[in-house]
């Protein structure tokens, strides 16, 4: 009986001195902001996790009122603000705003320069058009007339792209932005990825190096240390784009992956086209405007980009699936980046293909 | 030792191991539960292992959500009155939200917002793009599916 009771203290004892070290709870991530709804969870020790998640929602509440194309808010120098101002006096505008914005804003001249303005964040204008025309229809892959699509035409070739619309300066501590006349900012090819990141970063700055964040259903951001696989790794799926076409008429069809990528502490983000499209004249007219002929270009139906940076990639993917194959080629050649494109006749082509990728057939 | 405690321990460890192996095995399965979130917050939680729910009273209102009357022949089985974010003559709209237990779908079935794209998406079981109202901020989200090997889906 001595020994038992030895084996009783043994397991009493163990328990109380991992009391001792912060146990780690998954706590779910549930944020409504940006027009989007980010969610996933993370691993933090039970006591942290209120300031955590407040931390977090605000930081996403002040950049979704910094970002927003469509509303002012008291007190808020944000883009809405901008764009207005330029609108109302008709002429450049130097604006000061906070650091947070510039350095997002930074990050977009950055994307800017790096794919030769692929990535434009000042042609809101040119967007809205589109989007405008898109949200009209119920359905994606709406059959519309050719009338509609020649009225959007006809009012972007008015809206002039104008070279680098947005330049920032800094003086005695403060920051700039000055905006063109004629251009419009709109960072919704950014602005998420980039709140998303930073939300990671703060995770990790804490040391929850656990976590899991879907950015709105385009994005996936991982941490290490998953408790469903062995090594910690995290599994993405890479939807196929012709079998969500194909049966988005079926309530209950789970699409189909064309490949499985596994890794820890990455970022996994698709810009495609097959969600919200419109089709008149057996071509699909989308949300992803290119710069360069300011309408949607039709290469791909998906594009992703893996990465450790969920801002960056979110404004790459953009910008990527509006150039042509050979252009894409190019850039890929030059910046080392691993992408994943599907294509119209129902196969996919990869770029920089790791060990991580794994094709479903 | 002797085999008495042996038998003791046995018992101990056993218990233990079928407590886990419930847990682990016999729970409800992911993929069956779904969220109905009102901006930040959980307000719905859909359990279709067992066709069960709970619902979480709204910071705004602590009335919301109200069960109601479905739809008839549109084949929900339950629904609820839930108040949207989507401000209208000074108040707070309504959001319909509908349960349809054999299919495992959840549809926002009506609310004012000006577009309806949360209503147009109609029944949403977790596949494809999320149903959302922005206007409303009401979110649908199922708890994916452990068993398919995926953490997510780009």
């Amino acid at each position: 009986m001595k020994k038992i009771w030895s084996v009783v203290n043994l397991i009493f004892f163990s328990v109380l001195f991992s009391a001792c070290s912060p146990v780690y709870v998954e706590h779910s991530i549930a944020i409504s902001s940006m027009d989007t709804f980010i969610g996933g969870h993370v691993l933090t020790p039970q006591d942290q996790w209120e300031s955590t998640n407040a931390y977090i929602k605000d930081m996403f509440e002040r950049y979704h009122k910094l970002t927003d194309n469509y509303r002012g808010y008291d007190n808020v120098v944000g883009i809405y603000y901008i764009n207005q101002l330029v609108e109302l006096k008709k002429s450049d505008q130097t604006v000061e705003i906070d650091k947070e914005l510039y350095d997002l804003l930074l990050v977009g001249i950055e994307l800017y320069d790096l794919t030769d303005g692929y990535f434009d964040m000042s042609i809101g204008k040119i967007v809205d058009v589109w989007k405008n025309i898109i949200d009209e229809y119920d359905y994606p892959g709406e059959v519309v007339p050719k009338e509609v699509i020649d009225f959007a035409l006809g009012k972007v070739a008015d809206i002039d792209v104008i070279e680098d619309a947005v330049t920032l300066s800094t003086a005695e501590g403060k920051y700039y932005v000055t905006l063109k006349y004629g251009a419009k900012i709109d960072l919704g090819a950014l602005a998420k990825g980039y709140v998303t990141q930073k939300a990671a970063n703060y995770f990790k700055e804490k040391g929850f190096s656990t976590y899991l964040i879907s950015g709105g259903g385009s994005s996936m951001l991982y941490g290490e240390g998953n408790t469903r696989t062995e090594d910690g790794s995290y599994r993405t799926g890479l939807i196929n784009p012709q079998d969500v076409i194909d049966n988005q008429h079926l309530i209950g069809h789970r699409p189909k992956n064309y490949g499985i990528y596994t890794s820890k502490n990455y970022n996994f983000t698709t810009s495609g086209s097959y969600n919200q499209y419109i089709v008149s004249e057996d071509v699909m007219y989308h949300h992803i405007i290119s710069p360069k002929t300011k309408r949607p270009e039709n290469y791909y139906l998906t594009l992703s980009i893996v990465g450790s940076d969920a801002g960056l990639n979110d404004g790459l993917s953009t910008a990527l699936f509006s150039m042509p194959p050979e252009v894409l080629e190019a850039f890929i050649q030059t910046h080392d980046f691993e992408v994943y494109t599907y294509l119209f006749n129902d196969t996919y082509k990869s770029y920089n293909q790791s060990d991580n990728f794994r094709e479903i057939t | 030792m002797k085999l008495k405690d042996y038998v003791i321990i046995g018992v101990i460890v056993l218990v233990i191991s079928a407590f886990y192996i419930w847990v682990t095995y016999f729970g409800p399965e992911s993929g069956s539960i779904a969220y109905v979130y009102q901006d930040n917050d959980i307000v719905i939680e859909i359990n279709f292992e067992d066709d069960s729910f709970v619902l979480y009273p709204q910071s705004v209102d602590i009335n919301y959500p109200q069960q109601t009357t479905p739809v008839e022949g549109e084949g929900g089985d339950v629904a609820f009155i839930i108040l949207g974010a989507y401000v209208h003559d000074g108040e707070q709209t309504k959001v319909y939200i509908e349960i349809d237990w054999d299919k495992k779908a959840i549809r926002i079935q009506k609310d004012e917002t000006p577009r309806q794209i949360g209503v147009r998406r109609n029944w949403y079981d977790g596949t494809g793009l999320p149903a959302i109202s922005l206007p409303s901020k009401v979110f649908i989200v199922f708890k994916a599916a452990d068993d398919d090997g995926i953490d997510g889906v780009v």
